[in-house]
């Protein structure tokens, strides 16, 4: 099991009119891929320069390895850092961009030191250049290599893919998670993708209003959204509005479904259920309802239908279906379709009043 | 517990609480506690003794400051409408026309900068003075008065309003005159709908500009004002003349309204300007009317004769032998020391003057602009600072001038070693022409990625050193543009030197104002025209230290 490397105690940070950061703790385990995910203004980019020393915190403690790094300046932390804007010297070469950290007075290491990074990050031939003669990728590539360079304990990245186009990256995205690999760095990851996310992370740290939501693995954020904040910011979600009818029940206008229900009978909740999860092929179990397509879109790979459910009063549901399942079924728009909500796949959440 | 301390000795001390410190400390002593000063002389008499409002009343009760003020409202007033009535067509054949000859037009504008505004004034004399080759124009009106005032000012402030509407004109959507026109509006009311409302505030900020350059300046009426009494030459004559300084002080507080005001107008004026234009807008280009261009051509062309002829009659008249009975050709002129004792040391005095303050005054704004956008400190601390930076625009050279001696000279302030020598010309100075510079560094700074310093931390690289190999090679070309923009203004200046002066360190406007004093016309013009030489090879070295620069030191600018 490995130890934790940092370790967040009751951060606050107020910038008087607001509070960024309420009261936030988390342990990132060494080696570890952490994703800070959240809307803009939820805190993530603010909870990341805590760390880095950037805007200290008002309260609360910040340890980096065996340090307590809370009231020391950034130059004084263990760290290499990537900003959304990459901030490269733009008067420096890239190979004197990479050199920047580098102790070193014996400039023949330096030489291959800076050789071997930029190896690293699939760039061997530009040392010469400036950034500005550099594609954005490529520049994200040497902002890497440069906060790589001295070799830190710890990396953190502040939107590094969001002022790229969607093909770069998603190039990126692997050659990062690649990167991290090989080198076993502890690694944090600021984001508003949730695709990032997903596909980048060991874990991640769903962030709104200052504090977390939700910290997990991909997989359990995904399945298992602790909040409808949660179920509503990462991947699609119906929400379907309803009464619990105690243990295990819910009621959605004439119909009961099964499902994981703890909270009180008659109390307001919302049902939650991704649109891929609505079974129409051989639909069996308890939560089956009658519904009719509303209307079919087009989407590429799958077709995204709106399904009305006069069983449910009169409620509209979202549902995937895959292109060859809306061919074989002949799937249109006005046909009756019998689906299941499968009881497994359903989240229950109270409403707050 | 001892692991802890061993970190925190290793971290490097942060340089911010030392920096602010500084400039704060520079601020209050060179800005803050000098126009304090002055504000608690308008309360005390000759003595010393606190005489509330008396010095108020006094000033409202004199029919000769009545005077000097409805004299300084007129003039002021006059030369605003002719100077905006000259400078809106020129600016707008420059920016929204082809008229033939558009950048040499612009540049040649320029003129009238690189001289002190006592050159106009002398230039007159010799054009329409009682020996003057035009006499006959005036009509038997004299030159000495609101007229010479007015036709000297309009010369001097024809560049400062030219160039804000400029850049008023130049901020322009092509989609709206598209839209205009396929609405079928015509051109006048193309003109009177989108050009004349896009350009206001910059037209509103261009008449306070003109307004306070006139109201606030010296060198003019002292020159060609003759019997006609200014605010201006009144404080000169209160404070010089009478030592009457609680009087004097009121003056100057009184002076500071119109530039106050001016000061507001701009900042609100700028703020606006910014709105109007979107990242969506196309820019106008204007299509070629060969009447409309070669009229506006015509009119150019007749505004940069009159201001070439104003700048060629100083230069000519200072080479001529004996005004006007005997015009052949000499350098005698040049010999000053015929006419003043002073000689050309007051030339040397001017450069080092000048010199002194571009290079301090540089080094002093552009870390003093570094240390406000890039170190942390308390809000209301760096709140404080910036107003202290910014005030300097609203207050004229002269008011500053008088503030300085009532705190420099005061025997109580141990600062009082700085009077009477170079360095107080060289501080005030550099405080006078402040805002500006220190708007210009901002301005670049800004366009840096604000994490560079975020990165120098985190590669545990000392800040001192990204400052010196990225930020200030990055800033190079506003750090030459506050550099030519100092030194010019600096060898130009009379306003705030003409009262801190000692007799070993007066410069050459000063000697100019002196031998005109004097009625030694020649040498003044001589001086004059010293000044001019100067700054043309100044702004022509920096020119060509820009083209040097962008090819040799800015490669990383170009794109591949």
């Amino acid at each position: 099991m490995p130890l934790p490397y940092l370790r967040l105690s009751g951060i606050i940070k107020d910038y008087g009119s607001c509070l960024a950061v309420d009261n936030v703790s988390l342990d990132v385990l060494e080696g570890e891929f952490v994703c800070f995910l959240g809307p803009s203004g939820c805190g993530k980019t603010t909870l990341l320069r805590v760390i880095a020393g950037l805007d200290p915190q008002n309260a609360g403690r910040v340890q980096i390895g065996p340090r307590d790094v809370s009231k020391l300046p950034p130059s004084a932390r263990d760290y290499g850092i990537v900003f959304q804007s990459y901030a490269l010297f733009p008067n420096l070469t890239v190979a004197q961009n990479i050199a920047y950290g580098l102790k070193s007075k014996d400039k023949a290491a330096v030489r291959v030191r800076v050789a071997e990074l930029l190896d690293m990050v699939g760039l061997p031939d530009v040392g010469s250049k400036f950034p500005g003669q550099l594609s954005g990728g490529q520049q994200q590539r040497v902002a890497l290599a440069r906060a790589l360079a001295p070799a830190p304990k710890l990396l953190l990245l502040d939107e590094p893919l969001s002022a790229l186009d969607a093909r770069v990256r998603f190039h990126l995205r692997n050659q990062i998670k690649e990167l991290h690999h090989k080198l076993g760095i502890t690694t944090i990851m600021v984001t508003h993708d949730q695709e990032e996310a997903l596909t980048m992370a060991d874990r991640i740290v769903v962030m709104s209003k200052g504090r977390i939501e939700q910290t997990g693995t991909p997989a359990q954020i995904y399945a298992h959204p602790a909040s409808p904040f949660v179920a509503d910011f990462v991947g699609a979600m119906n929400f379907l509005k309803g009464t619990a009818a105690g243990e295990g029940r819910v009621r959605l206008g004439n119909v009961e479904l099964t499902c994981l229900n703890e909270t009180p009978h008659g109390s307001d909740v919302t049902v939650c259920l991704r649109p891929e999860d609505v079974v129409v092929r051989n639909p069996f179990g308890a939560n089956v309802v009658p519904t009719r397509i509303e209307s079919l879109e087009f989407l590429g790979p799958f077709h995204r239908a709106r399904l009305h459910s006069e069983e449910m009063g009169g409620v509209i549901l979202t549902a995937d279906f895959s292109a060859n399942l809306v061919r074989d079924m002949e799937l249109a728009p006005g046909k009756m379709v019998p689906v299941a909500l499968p009881s497994e796949r359903l989240r229950v959440f109270p409403v707050m009043p | 517990m001892s692991t802890a301390a061993a970190v925190v000795r290793r971290c490097p001390l942060s340089p911010a609480p030392l920096l602010l410190g500084a400039l704060a400390l520079f601020m209050l002593v060179f800005v803050a506690f000098p126009l304090g000063g002055l504000t608690l002389k308008s309360f005390q008499d000759r003595s010393g003794l606190w005489v509330g409002f008396a010095n108020y009343l006094a000033f409202a009760q004199s029919p000769a400051l009545g005077r000097a003020v409805v004299n300084s409202l007129t003039v002021s007033a006059v030369t605003t409408a002719i100077t905006i009535a000259l400078a809106f067509p020129f600016a707008f054949a420059l920016t929204r026309s082809r008229m033939p000859g558009r950048e040499a037009l612009r540049i040649l504008a320029q003129i009238p900068i690189l001289a002190p505004s006592l050159l106009p004034a002398l230039s007159l004399v010799y054009l329409f003075g009682n020996k003057g080759i035009l006499k006959a124009v005036m009509m038997g009106q004299p030159l000495y008065g609101p007229i010479g005032i007015v036709m000297a000012e309009v010369f001097y402030t024809f560049p400062h309003a030219l160039m804000i509407l400029v850049t008023a004109l130049s901020v322009s959507d092509a989609r709206l005159y598209e839209a205009a026109e396929s609405l079928g509006a015509g051109p006048l009311r193309r003109f009177f709908s989108i050009t004349l409302p896009g350009a206001r505030y910059g037209l509103i900020s261009a008449l306070f500009v003109v307004f306070t350059l006139v109201i606030t300046d010296f060198g003019v009426p002292k020159v060609v004002g003759g019997q006609y009494s200014v605010m201006a030459t009144e404080v000169y004559k209160q404070v010089i003349g009478q030592q009457n300084f609680g009087i004097g002080a009121v003056v100057g507080l009184v002076l500071m309204l119109p530039a106050g005001l001016a000061f507001a107008a701009e900042s609100w004026g700028a703020k606006k300007q910014k709105a109007l234009l979107s990242s969506r807008s196309v820019p106008y280009r204007p299509a070629g009317k060969p009447f409309i261009d070669w009229s506006l051509f015509a009119f150019a062309s007749l505004v940069i004769l009159l201001l070439a002829g104003v700048l060629g009659m100083a230069g000519y008249a200072s080479f001529v032998k004996f005004w006007p009975y005997d015009v052949g050709l000499t350098l005698a002129n040049y010999d000053f020391s015929q006419y003043d004792g002073a000689g050309w040391s007051s030339y040397w005095n001017a450069i080092e003057m000048s010199l002194a303050t571009a290079v301090f005054g540089t080094v002093l704004i552009f870390s003093g602009a570094y240390t406000m956008e890039k170190m942390q400190g308390p809000g209301w601390l760096k709140s404080s600072i910036r107003l202290l930076m910014i005030l300097p625009l609203a207050v004229p050279g002269m008011v500053l001038g008088l503030s300085y001696i009532f705190f420099f000279n005061h025997p109580d302030n141990p600062l009082n070693i700085l009077y009477h020598g170079m360095a107080i010309l060289v501080l005030s100075t550099v405080v006078h022409f402040y805002t500006v510079s220190h708007l210009t560094a901002v301005t670049a700074l800004k366009q840096l990625d604000a994490e560079f310093e975020a990165v120098t931390a985190s590669l545990k690289v000392p800040l001192w050193k990204t400052f010196l190999l990225v930020t200030v090679p990055l800033c190079l070309p506003a750090i030459l543009d506050i550099l030519i923009y100092l030194f010019v203004n600096a060898m130009t200046t009379v306003s705030a030197v003409v009262f801190l002066y000692a007799p070993d360190t007066k410069t050459a406007s000063v000697a100019v104002l002196n031998m005109d004093d004097a009625g030694e016309m020649a040498g003044a013009a001589a001086m004059a025209m010293m000044i001019v030489y100067t700054s043309s090879i100044v702004r022509l070295g920096h020119a060509g230290l820009e083209t040097l620069l962008r090819h040799r030191t800015q490669r990383w600018r170009e794109r591949s």
